[in-house]
């Protein structure tokens, strides 16, 4: 099936904006500990911040000036909990495998995948708004970036929310791998490091080798964080949503097969 | 000491081998989880180490300190964290106690609840993170012992270095721990008083803003363990006192962290009633 | 001094066990309200409860879930620090001497082991053994008495979680005693026991009260365990003790009464359901204190049943004045069903 016909053959969105919308509710009766949560993001903000400002020289690197590299690493952590701790969907995935109400969820009239990445969506819209809102009042004293031009505003959103769509399918991936081994964790660790270090989501990829950092950039980790934030700090022009919008349709049809062979296997062997 | 309180620590190291060798035998049940995970957090655990190296790669030095010269204060804070975490796994997931109230037949048994808490697990799979410090530590000596930053007495100093390092990393485990009893979840705590401040001192230091410093040297005196002698020993300021000073706040924060366990023992609230 | 609180088992005094929980806040930002209002509720778990216990007494200790049986049990063996009150377990405090009074007690909780999950059940014993500094020839007599007793030869080798439920109760039990303690704090040892396991659990724990003199306390929602074991029953509810006697006085205390089923040849006349009879059952409500009730009259098998109150009218006197009334083919005596009583005693306080 052609990604255009799937897309088409979801049925009506309306379910999964519904789906999306509970995921989002459904955390904010934990907001106490997610307060607190900002706050542990926020110490790990002013370690990360002390360490780039001490280790890059006075002129800066690349296009980054010393007040940018601080503006890239605040933004950056506002928006961790958005793009790199997709927990829920990774385990709620895994434990459906594992307790055998995959088979029934499989059964019901609603695409698998989509149900799943809906409802993490929305708690990643969440964790972007009630949770690094807070970060970036705590962080503001250290400078928080903002730009001008209510255009870059939506195109920073734009990338971000295509970001989140590519973390949240990332996540489900993590989950699926449930259905071949007992132990999720290591592709849990492989992606989150990749997406951590690659994503740019500590300091910004130039940084890295010049190799690794040609990798980095076209990789969907990019996508995650060092896009966004290079849109929002007005370093690169729009166009950077781009390589998001490539990366999110491929990374569909990855999930999609991947959904497809978890569902083969299952009839095949019967759960 | 008496005749009598040696023949009781002897005592007790006994049964704690006895009961360490018992939980050792239970987790060998499963070995293949066991060398799979502690494979994947040797390897992936050195994230932060590799941040490090990368920037330090491209500028050099951070506040003057070169990449070996990070890596001893990375290695010292790692190990120290990880036999922490070895000896003291229960202790480091006391809320999961708490939350199913297994800490009542803890307290029924007549010998100090951490000591039984202690003595339920040896966690090897946390020796990752003595294996990756172990490593950055030999990379890290050869250089400057080569270069002669650092001599022979100097390694003894950072082997003890490493012991205080362990002893006040289990102290703030403790302390924090025993904020469960009143508290009951302290997985957000450990967050900030664990997590946080280990990531800290990974780094020197003097990069850091004043109150953040002052916090690590004097309220979670993790910097203390590492920084304080490490930079002396490469001649970067500071007295003899600083050899000494890991010792004393290691002694001072354990016997402060006991203190609070019992005082939360106290306040235990069992579930159930 | 002879008469004084060293010479008991258990004594407690007063005691007192509140708990402040904080007032949940529901709706936006429920969490977060609940965390910084100061609002706390006063839960009185164990209430002024005062009771002492004699050396080899077994006593059965119930009331309905959150009654405060477990929170006293935990007082009593050093786990929860009382908020007010005093007790003393073998002469020790259990608060302040724990560890000493560890080594004098034995603990189950039915619901938790306290075996080595993944080990072999031998393993266990051995590993309790040198924490209770049990030497090594008691230890082997310990093996061989609890062999006999409970059967543990047949699952030494056997991990723990591969136990049948009696099994491992049955090794709990043993755990529980291989430091030989005098006295021994049972919550709910049978809990989803199967019968004969229940049988057999019951029967041991009557041979360890009778032959090695342990005092025992216990907690359990089966009745049948007060009936078989417990001469002695104490019952709280709300925090609060309100019986503390023998089981045979509670069927009195209770009040229910005793029901006498009467057959005859022939079905004496006037005797209608409801209706009192005896020395005072003139203008009488219930079958209480020498007036007996007639609760059904059934024509078709010729018999009554009559409602009595068994501290005030023996049941000798109640058979002769029904037999007063004609020929009786035969009778039967019903006792009220514990179960009865304790849900009347709980209702009436």
């Amino acid at each position: 099936m052609s990604f255009i016909g799937h897309v088409a053959s979801l049925g009506s969105l309306r379910k999964y904006r519904v789906l999306a919308i509970k995921g989002f509710i459904q955390n904010l009766q934990y907001s106490a500990s997610h307060l607190v949560n900002s706050v542990a993001s926020a110490i790990f903000g002013v370690l990360e911040v002390h360490f780039w400002l001490n280790v890059t020289p006075p002129q800066g690197f690349a296009d980054y000036a010393p007040i940018t590299i601080v503006h890239y690493l605040t933004f950056s952590q506002c928006i961790v909990w958005f793009t790199q701790f997709g927990i829920r969907v990774r385990n709620r995935v895994r434990d459906a495998v594992r307790s055998g109400n995959v088979a029934t969820e499989l059964m019901r009239p609603i695409d698998f995948y989509a149900y799943h990445v809906a409802t993490e969506y929305g708690s990643l819209l969440y964790g972007l708004t009630f949770r690094g809102i807070p970060v970036a009042l705590m962080l503001s004293k250290l400078g928080f970036y903002i730009p001008k031009n209510p255009a870059v505003w939506g195109w920073a959103l734009v990338a971000l929310l295509i970001g989140g769509y590519i973390a949240a399918a990332q996540w489900y991936m993590v989950g699926l791998t449930a259905f071949w081994t007992t132990e999720i964790r290591t592709a849990y660790w492989v992606i989150s490091s990749l997406s951590l270090g690659l994503g740019g989501a500590t300091f910004p990829l130039e940084v890295l080798p010049d190799w690794l950092y040609r990798i980095a950039r076209w990789s969907p980790f990019a996508c995650l964080n060092y896009n966004p934030a290079r849109i929002y700090l007005e370093l690169s022009c729009p166009k950077l949503v781009l390589p998001g919008l490539a990366w999110a349709a491929i990374v569909t049809v990855i999930a999609q097969t991947l959904t497809r062979a978890a569902r083969r296997k299952l009839e095949v062997q019967g759960g | 000491m008496s005749q009598g309180g040696i023949k009781r620590i002897i005592g007790l190291i006994r049964l704690y081998g006895l009961l360490i060798s018992g939980a050792v035998r239970a987790k060998m049940q499963y070995k293949f989880d066991f060398i799979a995970s502690i494979l994947l957090e040797t390897v992936m655990g050195a994230y932060d180490y590799m941040v490090a190296v990368a920037a330090l790669w491209r500028f050099h030095t951070i506040a003057g300190w070169n990449i070996y010269e990070v890596g001893l204060l990375y290695s010292v804070s790692k190990i120290g964290w990880g036999l922490y975490r070895a000896f003291l796994e229960e202790v480091d997931r006391f809320e999961g106690y708490i939350i199913r109230g297994d800490f009542d037949a803890i307290l029924t048994r007549p010998y100090p609840s951490l000591f039984v808490l202690a003595s339920r697990n040896f966690a090897m799979e946390r020796l990752s993170f003595v294996i990756q410090g172990t490593a950055i530590l030999v990379i890290s000596l050869r250089n400057l012992l080569g270069l002669g930053v650092l001599d022979w007495s100097g390694v003894l100093h950072l082997g003890l270095a490493i012991l205080w390092t362990t002893l006040i990393t289990c102290a703030i485990g403790i302390a924090t721990s025993a904020a469960a009893f009143i508290i009951v979840r302290v997985e957000e705590l450990q967050v900030f008083t664990q997590n946080a401040p280990g990531t800290a001192t990974l780094y020197p230091l003097e990069i850091y803003p004043t109150w953040l410093r002052n916090m690590l040297l004097y309220f979670i005196p993790l910097g203390v363990g590492n920084y304080i002698p490490v930079r002396y020993l490469l001649g970067k300021g500071g007295s003899w006192l600083n050899l000494v000073a890991p010792a004393v706040t290691a002694a001072i924060s354990l016997a402060v962290a006991v203190r609070l366990w019992h005082l939360g023992e106290v306040r235990y609230h069992s579930t159930g009633s | 001094m002879t008469t004084g609180q060293e010479d008991l088992a258990v004594s407690a005094r007063n005691l007192c066990k509140a708990y402040f929980v904080p007032v949940k806040k529901s709706g936006f930002l429920g969490g977060l309200r609940t965390l910084l209002s100061q609002e706390k509720r006063r839960v009185d778990a164990v209430n002024d409860v005062s009771f002492n216990i004699r050396p080899g007494e077994f006593v059965g200790y119930i009331g309905p879930n959150g009654a405060g049986k477990s929170t006293t049990v935990k007082m009593l063996t050093g786990i929860l620090h009382p908020t007010s009150g005093e007790v003393l377990v073998d002469g020790l405090s259990p608060q302040k001497q724990r560890k000493e009074l560890a080594r004098r007690i034995g603990v189950v909780f039915g619901q938790r082991t306290q075996l080595w999950w993944d080990l072999p059940t031998i393993d266990s014993f051995d590993i309790l053994s040198a924490m209770y500094d049990v030497n090594a020839s008691d230890y082997r007599a310990f093996l061989k008495e609890f062999d006999d007793l409970l059967g543990l030869g047949e699952f030494l080798d056997t991990p723990v979680r591969r136990l049948s439920l009696g099994q491992r109760m049955r090794a709990e039990l043993a755990a529980a005693l291989i430091h030989r303690p005098s006295i021994l704090f049972l919550d709910e040892p049978t809990i989803g026991l199967d019968v004969v396991a229940k049988q057999r659990m019951r029967e041991f724990l009557t041979t360890v009260n009778a032959t090695r003199g342990v005092t025992v306390l216990l907690t359990t929602h089966d009745l049948k365990d007060i009936e078989e074991l417990c001469p002695r029953v104490m019952i709280v509810n709300h925090g609060s003790l309100i019986y503390d006697g023998t089981l045979e006085s509670l069927r009195n205390h209770a009040h229910l009464p005793t029901i006498l089923e009467v057959k005859y040849y022939k079905l004496p006349e006037g005797l209608s359901a409801g209706s009192f009879i005896g020395p005072r059952g003139e203008g009488a409500s219930a079958p209480l204190n020498g007036t007996w009730q007639i609760a059904s009259v059934d024509p078709d098998s010729r018999s009554v049943r009559v409602l009595f109150d068994r501290e005030h009218s023996p049941a000798p006197v109640v058979i002769s004045a029904m037999q007063a009334l004609g020929e009786i083919r035969d009778v039967s005596l019903e006792e009220p069903a514990i179960e009865d009583i304790i849900r009347r005693i709980l209702e009436v306080k």
